[in-house]
């Protein structure tokens, strides 16, 4: 089954409610939050693309965080 | 919790242990260890607040970047000598993370001079915003995840967000449009529609969160599997589970709900599959 992708600004989904704070999206993008604030911050990223699109960009620059972690790592 | 109970002694005790790892790897940057440790306390305090419990705080500090925290809390201060540290660590990262996500050398030039200023400036609070880091993700993803926002706070305002265009389809047959199909969808429009809205609210958060990545953000099965922190077979099989429950679904509403026969069943289910008007995205609105 082939799905396409419809334009997004179709039904009452608004580009921004009520957004989680930054830090949350950065330890979700981590996966470090419990379970019950995961389902929390997905129950929003379903609704919102912006934070989606954080959360995206984020994951994706995983890339530089690790050349950055490498570059400096932890002594103790 | 009492300042002299032994579950403040033994946290104290831990959150001095952090302090001096991290004092041993960015040295010393004006920062007093009291300071230090009455924030981390603070933050545990703040997540935890009714379950807290040694054994329940000791776990959750021991899961905090504390040596990144170290640093936020002297850059909050402030401390010049933490500046430096912060710059010397972090400075190209934000540049080349400013640069991923723009455009143009310009737009990511701005974004990159725009973060000190975000992050070290006081708010309305008259608390700087590297104040505010918490030690829950790393200081770097946290740094990427204020980035990222500006960029997509510039998009919005510059009306470049990326649309993906189309209607949503789902091609089972290339059978084309026709007058048929035109009768068929306006006779079964409103109970496709509605057994739709009706199957879509078996869907689960996650479910609805893989959808509106895959068709509304347009990402690949391998990029969800990442940020779900799951294996990439895992979303084609999720996908594939969501597929089936909402056709299964949508075919006994149609059974039951609206008295169809089964010969109409199966001309829904022809339209379901032929018709674009009927989007998949749209049902992410609905339900719970």
């Amino acid at each position: 089954m082939t799905i396409r992708p419809q334009s997004p600004n179709t039904g009452k989904r608004k580009l921004k409610e009520d957004c989680p704070r930054i830090e949350l999206l950065a330890a979700y993008a981590e996966h470090k939050l419990t379970p019950e604030e995961t389902l929390v911050v997905e129950s929003h990223l379903v609704n919102c693309r912006a934070c989606r699109r954080i959360v995206i960009l984020t994951v994706r620059n995983k890339g530089l965080i690790d050349d950055l972690s490498l570059a400096n790592p932890i002594d103790s | 919790m009492t300042m002299n109970s032994p579950q403040d002694v033994a946290l104290n005790s831990l959150a001095q242990q952090a302090y001096c790892a991290a004092f041993a790897r960015h040295g010393d940057l004006d920062l007093e260890t009291e300071r230090y440790t009455t924030h981390l306390l603070s933050v545990t305090k703040k997540h935890l607040s009714a379950s807290l419990s040694e054994g329940t705080a000791l776990v959750f500090i021991n899961k905090l970047h504390t040596d990144d925290l170290y640093l936020s809390v002297a850059c909050g201060k402030p401390t010049d000598v933490a500046w430096e540290r912060f710059i010397g660590l972090y400075q190209a990262f934000i540049g080349k993370v400013a640069r991923a996500v723009s455009s143009t050398d310009e737009a990511a030039h701005a974004i990159a001079n725009r973060i000190n200023g975000h992050i070290f400036l006081p708010d309305g609070s008259g608390c700087s915003r590297i104040a505010s880091y918490e030690g829950r993700s790393s200081l770097a993803t946290w740094l990427s995840a204020i980035i990222n926002n500006l960029a997509v706070e510039e998009q919005s305002r510059c009306n470049r967000l990326e649309q993906l265009e189309g209607s949503l389809e789902i091609l089972g047959y290339a059978v084309p449009h026709g007058i048929d199909a035109y009768l068929r969808a306006v006779k079964y429009g409103s109970v496709v529609s509605d057994s739709l809205a009706v199957a879509s609210e078996t869907l689960s958060k996650q479910e609805r969160l893989i959808l509106a990545l895959r068709y509304e953000d347009g990402l690949q099965g391998y990029e969800i599997a990442r940020i779900l922190g799951v294996h990439p077979s895992t979303i084609t099989r999720r996908l594939q589970l969501v597929y089936a429950k909402l056709l299964v679904k949508t075919i006994s509403t149609l059974e039951s709900k609206h008295q169809l026969s089964q010969l109409a069943v199966k001309e829904c289910v022809d339209d379901l599959r032929e018709n674009p008007d009927y989007s998949i995205l749209s049902l992410l609105s609905t339900g719970t």
